[in-house]
């Protein structure tokens, strides 16, 4: 019995090192890749001896000085493109932010009086702004170009901050209802007897008790602007407006590409998206389970 | 009474921002989108003439089609069947509180935080032929020669496997964290009858936790099939739709019709039956598996 105990917790311990494994090799291969030679990356196999790490991708990427090269390096491996990735993060980093406060004012408005109020066509109106979630986005990609060249938008942020908010709000009004319905309704009266105005008690009562949920939503539709490849794929043209998805793909499937470079564009990219992804996984599941039932 | 009818007005104020933009963004595309597929409709051409269901027609009868539809088939049921599995495993797991759970309960997220474009570059690379992380690794441990490297997103099968290998890597955090949430809620008086009863972890799952866990299981299962029959991020970055069309999914290809070839009909025909075909799954999902469940 005590064997059969010692087995079983080997097995267990020996499944979350797979599973630890499975997560992180992947990003910490290319985490790896991003302080090397270029030399050592298309090297066929892993060299037993260390190999000297360096940060002359990352260096290149900020101030444009080309990486070191070991040997006879062919000099285009050093594509220009890698830099772009400062400007197109930074686009991506505005227009997400600009959809994540419109979620936050627009979003958590609309849910609240979802929640509270009571007016005709309630319930349709929800359950039909929740659906529209269900087509998929190349299906109406071309509509959209015609919308945004029609409102002359074609190539700025704004076309994507109106599509991008379009795509979030049903979430994130969905999301902010489930954390605001847990709040109990006598809190809110109480509010309301003490005198506050309804703009006071959200500001002052709601907002302060669903603080994470609150927080979680905005910043998941934060994350699912800032990760949206389709859209962007299509609309954007110039560095004015592309966002970072754009151009990784863009990178990655060009001719004469910097691997090492590539890496280090990667990390660069990502490091948003995983303090982030701590955050939003704290709450995510609470936004979702209240309206199950 | 009128500051009743003036309440009631600020309510559809209130929430006039968010039906606008969600009805512009909606309505008006679907009907375009329905309008273009019932047209010959060349980007490059002035005129686009009304030609009824043709295009339907000659999407459907195209060979890639069935070929698109059961890839696409393929792809969501495998890695719907693999997240919710892996899940549902790493959860059980979790709930054991082992030493290091709390690690692997925050780490567990980092798949799902990282772009879908990301998350595909990630694995071409794994899978790339002449330094990709599976060659290296074999080429390194001596098992294969470099000059015998295997190509592998060149074969249909193992390129059709590994993407689906990709959604699931990227999607099983989200079912790890629903699931876990879930089991986290189930009293442990639960587990405690099973055992004065003699039932063993067996018993404890199937006859406790998945029962209680029934509307979590919907929500992953719902939410990852959508996102799995929208898949196109992920194939326009790994394999390009190839090799020979075998990861062509629906939307790429609908995709790939509208701007590869600047056929906008057979485009807009192609994703509206995506849409049916997802409407028609999330059906069978919520009609048979739902009761189903519940039954168990």
């Amino acid at each position: 019995m005590v064997l059969r105990k010692h087995i079983k917790k080997i097995l267990l311990y020996f499944c979350m090192l797979c599973v630890f494994m499975f997560i992180l090799v992947p990003i910490l291969w290319i985490l790896f890749m991003s302080f090397q030679y270029e030399e050592d990356i298309i090297a066929p196999t892993f060299s037993l001896k260390p190999r000297e790490m360096i940060i002359d991708n990352y260096k290149y990427i900020f101030t444009g000085v080309a990486p070191r090269q070991k040997g006879s390096m062919i000099r285009s491996r050093v594509v220009e493109s890698a830099r772009y990735i400062l400007p197109t993060v930074v686009n991506s980093l505005i227009i997400a932010s600009c959809v994540a406060l419109i979620n936050f004012g627009v979003g958590l408005s609309a849910a609240y009086t979802f929640l509270y109020k009571k007016f005709t066509g309630k319930e349709a109106i929800f359950v039909c702004v929740l659906l529209s979630r269900l087509l998929p986005p190349v299906a109406v990609v071309i509509p959209f170009f015609i919308i945004i060249k029609s409102l002359n938008l074609l190539d700025t942020k704004l076309s994507l901050i109106l599509i991008y908010s379009a795509m979030t709000l049903p979430l994130t009004v969905f999301f902010f209802r489930g954390y605001l319905s847990r709040i109990p309704s006598e809190v809110i009266d109480a509010a309301f007897v003490d005198g506050c105005s309804e703009p006071q008690m959200m500001w002052r009562v709601l907002i302060p008790m669903a603080k994470g949920g609150v927080l979680a939503g905005t910043i998941l539709a934060f994350f699912l602007s800032y990760i949206e490849f389709l859209y962007a794929l299509s609309l954007a043209q110039t560095y004015r407006s592309k966002t970072m998805p754009v151009l990784i793909a863009a990178i990655s499937s060009s001719r004469d590409i910097s691997w090492s470079l590539l890496c280090a564009d990667v990390i660069l990219a990502i490091i948003p998206t995983i303090i982030i992804g701590f955050i939003v996984r704290k709450y995510l599941v609470g936004g979702i389970i209240p309206q199950l039932r | 009474m009128t500051r009743r009818k003036k309440n009631l007005l600020s309510n559809y104020l209130v929430i006039l921002p968010l039906v606008a933009i969600v009805a512009l963004f909606t309505v008006y595309p679907v009907v375009q989108a329905i309008q273009f597929s019932l047209r010959k409709y060349y980007l490059i051409k002035p005129r686009h003439p009304f030609i009824g269901l043709d295009n339907y027609v000659s999407v459907v009868s195209e060979r890639l089609f069935p070929d698109s539809l059961f890839s696409t088939l393929l792809f969501t049921g495998g890695s719907v069947a693999g997240a919710f599995l892996l899940g549902l495993g790493i959860a059980l797991l979790l709930s054991y509180e082992l030493r290091f759970s709390g690690a692997l309960k925050t780490l567990i997220v980092l798949p799902w935080a990282l772009p879908y474009t990301i998350g595909g570059l990630i694995w071409k690379l794994i899978f790339a032929p002449d330094f990709g992380l599976i060659n290296k690794t074999l080429g390194t441990l001596g098992l294969v020669k470099p000059e015998d490297y295997m190509a592998w997103l060149t074969d249909p099968k193992i390129a059709q496997m590994a993407v689906i290998l990709a959604q699931i890597w990227r999607e099983m955090p989200f079912a790890t964290i629903f699931i876990l949430a879930g089991l986290q809620a189930i009293p442990p008086d639960y587990y405690d009858a099973v055992e004065i009863d003699g039932g063993g972890a067996w018993t404890r799952l199937v006859h406790i936790a998945l029962p209680l866990l029934k509307p979590i299981i919907l929500i992953v299962l719902v939410y990852e099939t959508i996102i799995a029959l929208i898949t196109f991020d992920l194939v326009y970055i790994m394999t390009g739709g190839g090799p020979a069309g075998a990861t062509t999914l629906l939307s790429y290809y609908a995709y790939s019709k509208s701007f590869s070839f600047l056929n906008f009909g057979e485009g807009t025909a192609l994703s509206i039956i995506l849409t049916g075909v997802i409407a028609a799954i999330l059906f069978l999902l919520l009609k048979i598996i739902s009761p189903s469940l519940s039954k168990s």
